[in-house]
């Protein structure tokens, strides 16, 4: 019986991993709650590199993907077919994270207490590297990592699908339901405010 | 608008300078674009920019994303190889036709066993051994001591209504204090009663039935025979 079990359990996941996303959804808004696991299988991964990018955190981007992947499980029913479901699934990921930079904001003062903490977590020290070194490099990601995090978000998030999806131009621009040139206008002043940030910041480190 | 960002525009190159950084561009316009940045330094020097930048993203994602993803535990979903003479049938009765088999021949097991005992349990043998105490082995050596006392008169086996009423074995309540003093030492004491368990070697006697006959029944057949050991202690 348990063979059996295990063998069914084995084809529907072989039979998931055959089937669109839209298919999936179908099956999900049927009440079949593994035809979802299989979507949060697929976009997790991507779902948490976008909320990284948007947040700088690991412990918030981790909450903010369950989220966005509850919200998205609660409001299935709703899902438009005239979308994809990874532009639906970032849509509902981006809002999360604007909702916890409001929530940051609104308590920016203790937020900005720990910041330290986070970012000796992030980074691993190897002995091969000299300590200036270290704190050099970790002083610069800690400003890229301020950089982004002052962006707009209509341009970090597109930021952070660039760098960290490593989506094209057409994919961001499916998923935000952009036209092709306003993303790659969006990246571009990014990358521009970016540089100016970071040279900006730099200056007032040194 | 700075001056560098008013010659890349009139250059009309503007729109293949992001697909060139993330190398989105095909591969004929690569070329071509190649060959224009070696001659234009505007256009040069805003694709160095724009990488730099995009470097810096990246080498943060680098060394601040990816090690996040890399699993810190694993979870083995596979069974786990059973190894053994015991896993390999217990394997076997999972499957349900052995199962069935193995629980019919447990439960006709059972029903006969119990048929046996239930037909056995007329016979007065067993059902005087049952009432027999739970130490029998370690009582009946007391017995073989006692058979010992008549040993040049070899008495014969008395009937139990021909026995002489000096012989009869006194009730609980008439019993003397001695004998009911030895009888709670012979209780308490382990030695006493490992003695007997190694006398349990010797040879068995058959104990003469009219010996209980007229001692009241009592749970532990060792207290009768201690009783009349006692007796004799007094003689």
């Amino acid at each position: 019986m348990a063979d059996f079990e295990a063998k069914l359990a084995v084809a529907t996941s072989l039979m998931f991993k055959e089937l669109a996303d839209e298919q999936l959804v179908e099956l999900a808004v049927r009440d079949d709650p593994e035809a979802f696991g299989e979507i949060v299988r697929r976009w997790e991964r991507k779902i948490f590199a976008l909320c990284f990018g948007m947040l700088g955190r690991e412990d918030e981007a981790r909450d903010a993907a369950q989220e966005a992947f509850i919200s998205a499980y609660r409001n299935i029913s709703r899902f438009r077919g005239d979308a994809k479901v990874s532009s639906w699934l970032h849509r509902i990921a981006v809002n999360q994270c604007l909702t916890v930079k409001r929530r940051q904001k609104s308590r920016s003062e203790e937020y900005l207490g720990d910041e330290d903490e986070a970012e000796s977590r992030v980074f691993v020290a190897s002995p091969a590297v000299s300590p200036k070194n270290i704190a050099e490099k970790g002083e610069r990601l800690k400003l890229v990592r301020q950089a982004v995090g002052a962006l707009p978000s209509e341009l970090r998030e597109v930021i952070v699908m660039k760098e960290f999806e490593e989506m094209t131009f057409q994919e961001i621009a499916d998923t935000l339901e952009l036209p092709l040139s306003t993303v790659k206008s969006r990246l571009y002043t990014a990358l521009k405010q970016l540089k100016l940030r970071l040279e900006r910041i730099s200056v007032e480190v040194v | 608008m700075t001056h560098n960002e008013a010659k890349i525009q009139e250059c009309g190159h503007t729109g293949q300078i992001l697909d060139f950084v993330y190398d989105e561009l095909p591969v004929g316009v690569k070329g071509a674009f190649e060959h224009h940045l070696a001659a234009c330094e505007a256009c040069s020097g805003e694709v160095s920019s724009l990488v730099s930048t995009s470097v810096a993203v990246k080498e943060w994602r680098a060394e601040a994303f990816e090690p996040l993803l890399k699993p810190r535990f694993s979870i083995q979903t596979g069974r786990r190889p059973k190894i053994g003479v015991f896993s390999t049938i217990l394997d076997m009765f999972r499957q349900p036709v052995y199962a069935v088999a193995a629980a019919t021949l447990l439960l006709g097991s059972a029903i006969g066993l119990y048929f046996l005992l239930g037909s056995s349990s007329s016979q007065p043998q067993v059902a005087r051994s049952v009432d027999m105490p739970a130490v029998p082995a370690a009582v009946t050596p007391t017995v073989s001591v006692i058979e010992q006392e008549p040993a040049e008169e070899a008495k014969p086996m008395i009937a139990k209504d021909e026995r002489p009423a000096e012989n009869v074995a006194p009730t609980r309540a008439e019993r003397p204090e001695g004998a009911r003093q030895a009888r709670l030492v012979r209780k308490s004491s382990d030695s006493a009663h490992d003695r007997a368990v190694a006398t349990n070697a010797l040879p068995q006697k058959a104990v003469p039935e009219d010996l209980f006959g007229e001692v009241p029944e009592t749970r532990d057949r060792s207290l009768r025979l201690t009783d009349l050991f006692a007796e004799g202690d007094e003689d």
